[in-house]
């Protein structure tokens, strides 16, 4: 869940610092966007898990 | 073996399956036996691979600049090509060299498909069904046993996965840690990405896993893999004066083409749906239910990775990883399902009507099913002769395929008939070369060899043929073009002056401007059609 919300987080500084070439969220932006997102979702339900190793 | 008749017919349906995929090893081989056979370019990008071969048998790298004569290099790393220098030093610069090499390398990643999936389960069939499954994969059958680098580094990544899986499962058996295989699992990673770069996510996945294990160790061992494979790095790019870092990082930047990425994605799924829907299901499992293996890392990040296939000059080939993956994981999948169908049946009345004790048989053939239908999804063959065209129209499948001949560089024809049929849509991957295609290719060659100089070619072969230069390597020109790192000053020049006797395009993948100069001072004089493709040969205009 961290690791998808750092992502998130970057993708959106990347619009913030104007790293990128190009201005607003780009069609690979919203993608990758995307795919943080479902990281944190999956992370959400892994929860209830605890300390169980991976 | 059980005896009754429900397991009897459940090992039968198992048996068509074995038989289907067996079938398909059979055309397999058909295909690769005929390409052995074939001494010139079945994919535009073999002879180059060739070339670099060449490059290493003079004591030279590959890696140069393509702005100067003979504007060649090329973006992929050494490894496969450096394994086939000593039979290109025995036997010459000869297309069965790489060719064969590629394709005993998809043996042995089916091999070793085949014995993972057997060290788990202890059931033969479903380990010879995992491999022969891998082998059976239209993109498999499409570029295994070509002179391509690519599925020698899906060899690798197998190899290193399977490894690595070995080794962790036996130190935690065991207690004991065991750096020795540890380190060859590094190697085989290394090796991977230094056959080609896509190999990195194969890479990152048994970190993230041998992570996930041994944090401590693994976060020592990553930074010893980093520096070791930087080292190789910086040596490379060193011996070479820079140009391995602009060939194998610079030119492979390459434009992203989004319709093509979800068309393969669809595809990829479309045609493994069975393998891929058993793969996934089990890494959902395994990430809710139990520690997640490496096998299933490995699969979720190398169907993520089949997405780059959607840059430009990629293709089906960047599925492969993921191909191999589902196979492995789908293999355990299955056994899994039936050891726990064969857990409850041991609890209950054996075969009794309404009881578990049916389970193991029902499952059994439905996962012989499945493969079955998996098979059927997968149908490819060769139908030039008339048995292959008999279990074509045996399984309701078509005979023929109607497309036009490639004519990348003169005017459309219209389509005839091709004994090939694939699910993937056929195109001119697949079709085995014929002996009208070899004379074809002479005739090319022959063309070549009348003239006093190399041709400036769209592919190798025809130098290679003659013992001449190889000149050029357009897709990559094409990329350092797109990429602002080519000069074509000299090559322009060159062409200008009309110091080529010969011009040879297939598919105009040259800069613009270099075509735009080809069509000034050459005109095309004849159309020689080779394997669906129509070359045009072109000679100095008068001037």
């Amino acid at each position: 869940m961290i690791s998808g919300l750092l992502g998130i987080v970057g993708l959106l500084a990347i619009d913030l610092f104007r790293v990128g070439n190009y201005g607003g969220i780009g069609p690979m932006q919203r993608l990758a966007l995307t795919a943080a997102g479902l990281i944190v979702l999956v992370g959400l339900t892994l929860l209830p898990a605890g300390n169980r190793p991976a | 073996m059980k005896r009754s008749w429900q397991y009897g017919l459940a090992y039968a349906v198992i048996g068509l399956a074995i038989l289907a995929f067996v079938y398909y090893f059979i055309v397999y081989n058909i295909y690769a036996f005929a390409l052995f056979r074939f001494p010139f370019d079945y994919e535009q990008g073999e002879g180059f691979e060739l070339a670099n071969v060449v490059w290493y048998s003079r004591g030279e790298t590959p890696y140069r600049d393509s702005s100067s004569y003979p504007f060649f290099s090329t973006n992929y790393a050494p490894v496969f090509h450096l394994v086939i220098l000593p039979l290109v030093l025995i036997f010459g610069p000869e297309y069965w060299t790489g060719r064969l090499v590629s394709y005993l390398g998809t043996l042995l990643t089916a091999a070793a498909i085949g014995y993972a999936v057997q060290r788990e389960s202890q059931r033969w069939w479903l380990a010879a069904i995992s491999g022969l499954a891998f082998l059976a994969s239209n993109y498999v059958y499409h570029v295994g046993p070509i002179f391509r680098q690519h599925m020698f580094m899906v060899m690798f990544e197998t190899l290193a996965i399977v490894w690595l899986a070995v080794t962790v499962s036996r130190e935690e058996q065991t207690g004991q840690k065991s750096n020795r295989g540890w380190l060859i699992g590094m190697g085989l990673l290394l090796l991977a990405g230094y056959t080609k770069q896509l190999a990195y996510a194969t890479i990152a996945a048994a970190f993230i896993f041998l992570f996930l294990r041994q944090w401590k160790r693994a976060i020592l061992w990553a930074i010893g893999f980093i520096l070791t494979a930087g080292a190789i790095f910086l040596l490379f790019t060193w011996i070479t004066d820079g140009y391995w870092f602009i060939s194998t990082v610079a030119s492979n930047i390459n434009r992203f083409v989004p319709g093509q990425t979800v068309a393969l994605l669809r595809q990829f799924v479309q045609l493994h749906l069975i393998i891929v829907l058993a793969a996934a299901a089990f890494a959902v499992y395994q990430l809710y239910f139990e520690r997640l293996s490496i096998y299933a890392i490995w699969f979720v990040l190398a169907a993520l990775n089949g997405l780059t296939a959607g840059k430009w000059g990629a293709g089906e080939s960047y599925y492969a990883t993921a191909v191999a993956a589902a196979c492995l994981v789908s293999g355990l999948a299955f056994h899994r399902l039936l050891a726990w169908g064969e857990q409850r049946a041991a609890d209950d009345k054996p075969l009794a009507v309404g009881s578990w004790g049916m389970a193991p048989p029902i499952l059994l053939a439905g996962i012989g099913l499945l493969y079955l239908i998996q098979a059927d999804r997968v149908f490819h063959s060769p139908t030039h002769t008339p048995f292959l065209r008999g279990v074509a129209a045996a399984l309701g499948k078509p005979t023929y395929a109607e497309i036009p001949p490639q004519t990348g560089c003169s005017a459309p024809q219209p389509a005839r008939p091709v004994y090939y049929v694939d699910s993937a849509g056929v195109s001119l991957l697949g079709i085995p070369p014929t002996a009208e295609d070899a004379a074809a290719g002479r005739e090319i060659a022959a063309r070549v060899a009348a003239t006093n100089t190399p041709s400036f070619s769209e592919e190798a072969s025809f130098n290679l043929y003659n013992g001449r230069e190889v000149i050029t390597n357009p897709p990559y020109l094409l990329n350092l073009f797109e990429n602002n790192l080519l000069d074509l000053t000299e090559m322009l020049d060159a062409l200008d002056q009309q110091q080529f006797d010969t011009v040879i395009l297939r598919s105009q993948f040259y800069p613009w401007p270099i075509l735009q100069m080809i069509g000034q001072r050459y005109e095309t004089q004849e159309l020689i059609e080779m394997n669906g493709f129509v070359y045009c040969i072109m000679y100095p205009t008068q001037r």
